[in-house]
């Protein structure tokens, strides 16, 4: 069985995981710890980044947009429409929800990583702001769950779902349609539930 | 063609335009745009940029306390007190923002050029610029450039002795020296005696746009004092 590398907390691995789950792609999911670079890991992704696809026939797939296109196209699924300006639009919300998620996890790292003397405020809040833009441009825009969701609409998920572990309390006000847009989304898809990002 | 078939005929080609452009902007991307300035967070309406005659507020504080503002060696004219976000009724204050409510030394030390003291900075990133969405930087970025929208009136640059001035003057001396600025844009405060400051209300984009609750609270003494910069 193809074997997913992924962290529990990592909002990139929660949409690989739920983009193989709504397509129907049967895979192993296995905790790695990046910070020892483990050989497996390492194997299917030589930046020791998570998620990580190794294939049966040991082809290593990374990061994870390829992973979710990978994955969608070895399993049949529709998560990415075949009309070329229409896919653009996936990934196009695909790249805003990853790129949140990039900036959000710079700045953690400044948190968790840096000793406090050595941080620089600004540049954290560089990082913050450009995550907060991200969001009112989502907030702006056309938010809802549809019949037929596709994988934009999970990296969103995805990404709130960090927001969530991370910093609960403090991006939520003004922004009520993405609350709504996680809860309506938890709601049609109970059993992706437990793929949310967790401590 | 009569005249209401002509109405009937253009309104259904209006419709059909209208649910064209509806239609193509469905199909076009679900993402959706930022007006310049705009947060979600930042739940407002619109921004006074507040103008504060340094010396007024010198003259009504004894002691030390003000010393980076008000000591020797301080000649602050027109400084800027700070730029508040504020809705038609009523404004947002000390708001809960995921940029936290310290904020850098050098943020305040960067602004001294506008603005009289790092304290005032820190109390009115707390006070106002939590409320509005951005950064602490671009907050001040943002305040700098309000500031930039403005042509102080060359008669109050620099005062070198005490002047007594009508408030409703200075208003107009504003509008003067500012083109695109309406009396309905400005206001004039006091406190006791004293021309305490002048108040601009701006839009997110910082066009200069009408304020009416703002100017309610204009001064309405006749006249006010206006003491000189201090050497």
């Amino acid at each position: 069985m193809p074997k997913i590398y992924y962290a529990p907390a990592s909002p990139y691995s929660t949409k690989v995981r739920m983009v193989a789950a709504l397509a129907g792609y049967k895979a192993e999911s296995i905790i790695v710890a990046t910070a020892e670079d483990p050989a497996e890991l390492i194997a299917s992704n030589p930046l020791g980044k998570v998620p990580a696809l190794m294939t049966d026939d040991g082809q290593a797939v990374f990061d994870s947009p390829v992973m979710c296109q990978f994955i969608n196209n070895a399993a049949g699924g529709t998560l990415y429409p075949k009309n070329a300006v229409k896919r653009l639009d996936v990934l196009q919300r695909e790249a805003l929800a990853d790129g949140i998620c990039d900036c959000l996890i710079t700045y953690m790292y400044e948190i968790r990583l840096r000793p406090e003397n050595m941080r620089i405020q600004s540049i954290m809040d560089r990082q913050l702001g450009k995550a907060m833009r991200g969001l009112d441009v989502l907030c702006a825009g056309k938010l809802n769950v549809p019949t037929k969701i596709d994988a934009g609409h999970i990296a969103t998920r995805a990404m709130i779902g960090y927001l969530e572990l991370r910093f609960a309390g403090k991006w939520e006000k003004g922004r009520t349609k993405l609350k709504r847009f996680a809860k309506m989304f938890d709601e049609k898809y109970p059993e992706l539930v437990p793929l949310l990002p967790k401590a | 063609m009569n005249q209401r078939l002509k109405t009937v005929l253009l309104v259904l080609a209006l419709i059909a335009a209208v649910g064209y452009s509806a239609w193509l902007n469905q199909n076009g991307g679900q993402l959706g745009q930022l007006k310049q300035n705009e947060t979600a967070s930042g739940d407002f309406d619109f921004y006074v940029l507040s103008l504060s005659w340094s010396p007024s507020f010198c003259a009504e504080r004894s002691g030390d306390d003000d010393k980076e503002q008000c000591g020797t060696g301080r000649p602050y004219a027109f400084v800027v007190h700070g730029l508040w976000p504020q809705n038609e009724t009523g404004f947002p204050a000390n708001c809960d923002t995921i940029f936290g409510t310290r904020i850098e030394r050098n943020i305040a030390d960067n602004m001294l050029d506008i603005m009289p003291s790092r304290d005032l900075v820190f109390h009115q990133w707390r006070k106002h610029g939590s409320c509005s969405g951005l950064s602490p930087n671009d907050f001040f970025a943002l305040t700098r450039k309000a500031k930039q929208q403005i042509i102080i009136p060359r008669q109050y640059v620099k005062l070198d002795n005490f002047q007594t001035v009508v408030p409703a003057d200075v208003e107009r001396a504003f509008i003067g020296a500012n083109s695109n600025l309406q009396q309905n844009a400005i206001a004039v405060t006091c406190s006791n005696r004293y021309l305490k400051e002048v108040r601009i209300c701006m839009d997110k984009s910082l066009g200069f746009r009408p304020c009416p609750e703002v100017d309610a609270k204009s001064c309405r003494a006749a006249k006010t004092i206006m003491p000189p910069v201090r050497g």
